[in-house]
């Protein structure tokens, strides 16, 4: 075996491990690696989100999936069905990787395979490890699967819900353990390196064991080499394999073992109560099993206070948290901004009727004066566009408000607990459902009207923020929230990317830019046009940079959302971050996207479409790589390699431009 | 080349942590260090950063363990052999100096004024000045390759030539491993630094449930002072015609407003301790009232107000 040394995190370990089993499909989302792997090749599912379906398990496809946790995410895949490899370190993470194509595979199991390690110390702590240079293939065999979806000669349904495979399924799981200890044991000779099932350190005679799974059983090797030193007969246990579950193994290492502590960091125990399960069937076992939840970090002071605890088991509690912080009975948060007074002065004057409001803005320097609902000293980037556009909508809005944020930067760096930049009720929501979770509240906020429990001079106005990632995951949610059309404001800040992840591409990402990953393979998505297509009573876009054609618009947003539905806008918004950018070039930067017809300003307003600036009328039109070359995300397209990518977005700009003006001009369009 | 490096405790872990501000480069550094002593000088290594959350400007650490046998433990450095301290303004916060051992070695990037916190420092501890924001300037690049040569240079394990053949910016590197000065009679304390203990905060007798917390606005409590690095946006209130353009474009919601007579509403000025010189106010501002100057030592204090509201 040919291999050579390497510097990485367990993300990179997994990702090199991927293309040195160079398989058929990378994937990161589960169901397309779950449709890939129904094909019949080699499928890697490098997507650390832990989206674990039973599908996969039911429908007996080897899939290899990373799962990166922080402890919940172990306790939902536990029950799916799926075996479990634990990686402790980077070497683990790339080691096992391979070794859960070998085994997934095996024609007495065709199952998929986890592995799972720990968030940010293994997934992102740099590591020695060892990496392979050649042999792999050979270790790994061809892929076979007897069943595919693409053999037309002959043809197969996959799935039934009226058959139960679960017998099936369980037989499987019990060959997986004798097939899992050869191959590990096949690995082991290949490279040195042993993945013993159940990893028993020290254990030979100990008297006391604590069991941790991962990082946290690393730590506590150093802690029972130094008690060793001093003569305590002390040892670690921590599974390599957790699905199927090693009965045997934990009831043989046990046998003489007088107390145990177990640190979970899920929130059930789930893994003390399986040790204890697999105790009852050895009658003569007499451990004492102390079950003990820990929360993120696991240090040497920790496995010490565990074996404190196991040493002095008479009067200990059989399951407890522990390390948790009690609080102290004097302590008061940080005294924040008084309630605001929602009767303040209207800086938009609304005439008209629907279908045809007319809006008249305070001047600038009135509506600066307009006390913020968003108090400064959040955390965001210096620049960041989302707040300024926070700015500008806050000044408009009339009344009360409720606001909701899925997940993403503007919720990170508001709400870091105990402190809020919110100075009204703000809901935060995982970047997948909040429209549906706004809607149930505006729902019951009618009911409660309705009742009479809420005066209705009450009058709050239900908003949401996402970010435009948000509005990729959340867009089946958000839809339906449309089409059922309740009476609130849906607001997408659009900077182009997931950006509180790292920025990587989303839908929005235009074609071409870079992101945190790859340069973007597809044109960006037309959200605007998928929201008018749902004949809400109003949608727009706006650009955080021209901040009265925005506040308008939002002024518009509250009139039709407390009278006729629901509103949608797409924001423009900046982020020096990850365009690439100094952090002060918002206002050039964003006048070049509107300048090249990149990001139309319109709005669709009862079904009619109308351009709110018009570069070619104004004279003010540039071409696209005048936006383009203002960014380091996409300076590159201007480079004569680039030509194709550039030619196909320059035109796809202007095709998209020139709907918009022809629905403009056509009162029907 | 080194087929093994000795550590000046074999038995022992060394350990080094950087105190920094994202974007400065000391992820990048950390990794260059520690990546050459696994790959090239025979020793083991674990490095990794701790960032809030990843956002420019945010303080963050840097951390790398150096062993010459296996290292198991993925905790955080809390009494480290070296500091290595990027920033003057991060000292602001005790945290940044706390562990550092009374024989360790502290690394500041400053220049003349040393900030008076450095006093605390145990007298023992090897204090090492270098003013690796002036070099990177004049070299063209940033702080942590600066910083490299200055780390090389005091830790003699550390091979130099295999480094410096690895430095991104060699000039940058060779000015760090020369230019820096060891000051003594600085630090007045003894024995090793405290660790840091975490502020109080809720716990599970006295939080809300269900993480919900009755707060508006306290985020007004945070000094995001120590985020600027360079310039600061100054008012020059004869030039204001009080438009309101840099309200709607300031995203730390700075600019502090007046009534005057009539309920005329007029701009007073910059509340500093938010703003993080993102300078997009001057570059919106089309009268010429807002420029940028470099940040002296008081200057904040002196021209900025506090918002009342
Ligand atoms: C359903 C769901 N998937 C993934 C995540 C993880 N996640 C948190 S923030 C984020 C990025 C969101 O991107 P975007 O909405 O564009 O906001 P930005 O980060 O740009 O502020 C992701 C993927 C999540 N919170 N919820
Ligand atoms: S990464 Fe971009 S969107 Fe997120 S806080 Fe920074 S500037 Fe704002
Ligand atoms: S943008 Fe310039 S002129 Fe206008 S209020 Fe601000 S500082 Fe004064
Ligand atoms: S520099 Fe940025 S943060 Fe500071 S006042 Fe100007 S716009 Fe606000």
């Amino acid at each position: 075996m040919i291999e050579h040394t390497e510097f990485l995190n367990g993300k990179e370990a997994a990702a090199l491990a991927s293309q040195d089993i160079k398989p058929y499909f990378i994937g990161e989302q589960a169901a397309m690696c779950y449709g890939a792997s129904l094909g019949g090749g080699r499928v890697f599912n490098l997507g650390t989100m832990p989206e674990i379906l039973a599908e996969q398990s039911n429908t007996r496809i080897p899939i290899v999936q990373n799962l990166v946790t922080s402890g919940k995410h172990l306790d939902t895949a536990l029950n799916s069905g799926w075996i479990i490899l634990l990686a402790r370190n980077p070497q683990a993470v790339y080691d096992l990787n391979l070794a859960a194509v070998k085994i997934g595979e095996h024609t007495d199991i065709r199952l998929p395979v986890i592995v799972c390690y720990d968030e940010y110390f293994t997934h992102e702590q740099k590591h020695r490890l060892h990496v392979f240079d050649e042999g792999i293939q050979s270790f790994l065999g061809e892929p076979k699967a007897a069943i595919t979806a693409l053999d037309p000669n002959n043809p197969v349904t996959f799935g039934s819900k009226t058959f139960n495979t679960n017998k099936q399924h369980f037989m499987a799981m019990a060959t997986a353990r004798g097939v899992i200890f050869e191959v590990l044991n096949e690995f082991e000779k290949l490279t040195g390196r042993a993945y013993p099932i159940l990893d028993a350190y020290r254990m030979d005679d100990a008297e006391y064991a604590v069991i941790l799974l991962n990082t946290a059983a690393e730590t506590a090797k150093d802690v029972v080499d130094q008690y060793r030193d001093k003569g305590l007969k002390v040892g670690v246990i921590s599974p390599n394999v957790i699905r199927p579950f090693p009965i045997e193994d934990f009831i043989t290492t046990l046998k003489n073992v007088k107390t145990i502590v177990v640190g979970d960091r899920a929130e059930g125990g789930n893994i003390s109560l399986e040790i204890r399960a697999a105790l009852q069937q050895d009658p003569n076992n007499k451990t004492v099993v102390l079950s003990r939840i820990y929360g993120k970090e696991f240090n040497e002071a920790d496995v010490e206070a565990f074996f404190e605890l196991a040493q002095n088991s008479r009067d200990a509690i059989p399951f407890d948290y522990y390390g948790c912080y009690k609080g102290e009975a004097d302590y008061k948060p940080p005294k924040g901004l008084p309630v605001i007074d929602a009767k303040v002065a209207s800086m938009a004057t609304i005439t008209g009727k629907s279908g045809n409001l007319k809006v008249e803005l305070a001047p600038l320097w009135a509506i600066a004066d307009v006390t913020n609902r968003i108090a400064p000293g959040h955390g965001a980037c210096p620049g960041c566009g989302i707040f300024s556009m926070l700015r500008q909508i806050f000044s408009v809005l009339e009344g009360e408000l409720v606001i909701l944020f899925q997940s993403g930067c503007g919720m990170v760096v508001t709400t870091d607990y105990p402190k809020t930049a919110h100075r009204i009720t703000y809901i935060q929501n995982d970047s997948q459902n909040g429209a549906t979770t706004l809607s149930g509240l505006v729902e019951m906020y009618h009911e409660k009207v309705r009742r009479g429990e809420l005066a209705e001079s009450n009058d709050i106005t239900f908003l949401m923020i996402t970010g435009d990632g948000g509005m990729d995951f959340g867009m089946g949610d958000a839809i339906g929230a449309a089409n059922r059309n309740h009476r609130m404001i849906i607001i997408e800040y659009d900077n182009q990317g997931c950006m509180n992840t790292g920025g990587q591409l989303s839908d929005s990402t235009p074609l071409g830019h870079s992101t945190g990953t790859v340069e973007k393979s597809f044109h960006h998505k037309d959200t605007a046009q998928i929201f008018a297509a749902c004949h809400l009573p109003y949608v727009f876009t706006a650009s955080e940079g021209f901040s009265e054609d925005l506040m308008r618009k939002v002024a518009k947003a509250q009139w039709y959302a407390k009278r006729e539905g629901l509103v949608y806008g797409k924001i423009m918004s900046f982020c020096p971050l990850h365009w690439h950018t100094p952090d002060s070039v918002a206002q050039s930067v964003m006048q070049a996207a509107l300048d090249c017809h990149f990001f139309p300003l319109y709005e669709v307003e009862k079904g009619k479409t109308t351009l709110t600036y018009d570069p070619d009328i104004l004279g003010t039109r540039l071409p696209v790589t005048s936006w383009l070359k203002r960014m380091g995300k996409t300076k590159h397209l201007l480079n004569p390699k680039n030509a194709a990518i550039l030619k196909s977005f320059e035109t796809e700009v202007e095709r998209r431009w020139k709907r918009i003006k022809a629905m403009h001009e056509h009162e029907e369009l | 080349m080194n087929d093994k490096t000795i550590l000046p405790d074999h038995k022992k872990k060394f350990g080094i942590r950087f105190e920094s501000i994202a974007g400065l480069g000391a992820d990048t550094a950390a990794q260059i260090l520690a990546k050459t002593a696994v790959l090239h000088l025979g020793l083991n290594s674990v490095q990794f950063s701790s960032y809030g959350h990843k956002k420019k400007g945010a303080a963050m650490r840097s951390f790398i363990r150096f062993s010459e046998k296996n290292i198991r433990s993925t905790a955080p450095i809390e009494s480290p052999d070296v500091i290595v301290v990027f920033h003057s303004a991060l000292l602001k916060n005790p945290a940044t100096l706390a562990g550092m051992k009374a024989d360790g070695i502290l690394i500041y990037n400053g220049s003349d004024k040393l900030p008076a916190n450095l006093s605390h420092l145990p007298s023992t501890t090897k204090l090492i000045q270098i003013d690796a924001q002036r070099i990177a300037l004049k070299e063209k690049t940033s702080l942590d390759a600066v910083l490299l040569g200055t780390i090389t240079a005091a830790l003699p394990f550390l091979d130099f030539s295999t480094l410096q053949s690895i430095a991104p910016n060699k000039n940058a590197f060779q000015r760090g491993a020369q230019e820096f000065e060891i000051l003594s009679n600085i630090g007045k304390g003894k024995g090793n630094l405290p660790i840091s203990k975490p502020k109080p905060t809720f716990g599970y007798e006295t939080a809300p449930i269900g993480g919900t917390f009755p707060c508006t606005g306290n985020t007004i409590e945070n000094d995001l002072s120590t985020i600027r690095i360079q310039w600061l946006p100054i008012l020059n209130i004869e030039k204001c015609v009080h438009c309101g353009i840099c309200e709607m474009v300031c995203p730390d919601f700075c600019f502090v407003w007046a009534h005057g007579k009539n309920n005329q509403i007029y701009l007073q000025g910059i509340d500093y301790q938010y703003c993080k010189a993102c300078l997009r106010c001057v570059e919106s501002c089309s009268t010429g009232a807002l420029r940028r100057k470099s940040e002296e030592p008081g200057m904040a204090d002196k021209l900025g107000m506090r918002r009342l509201k």
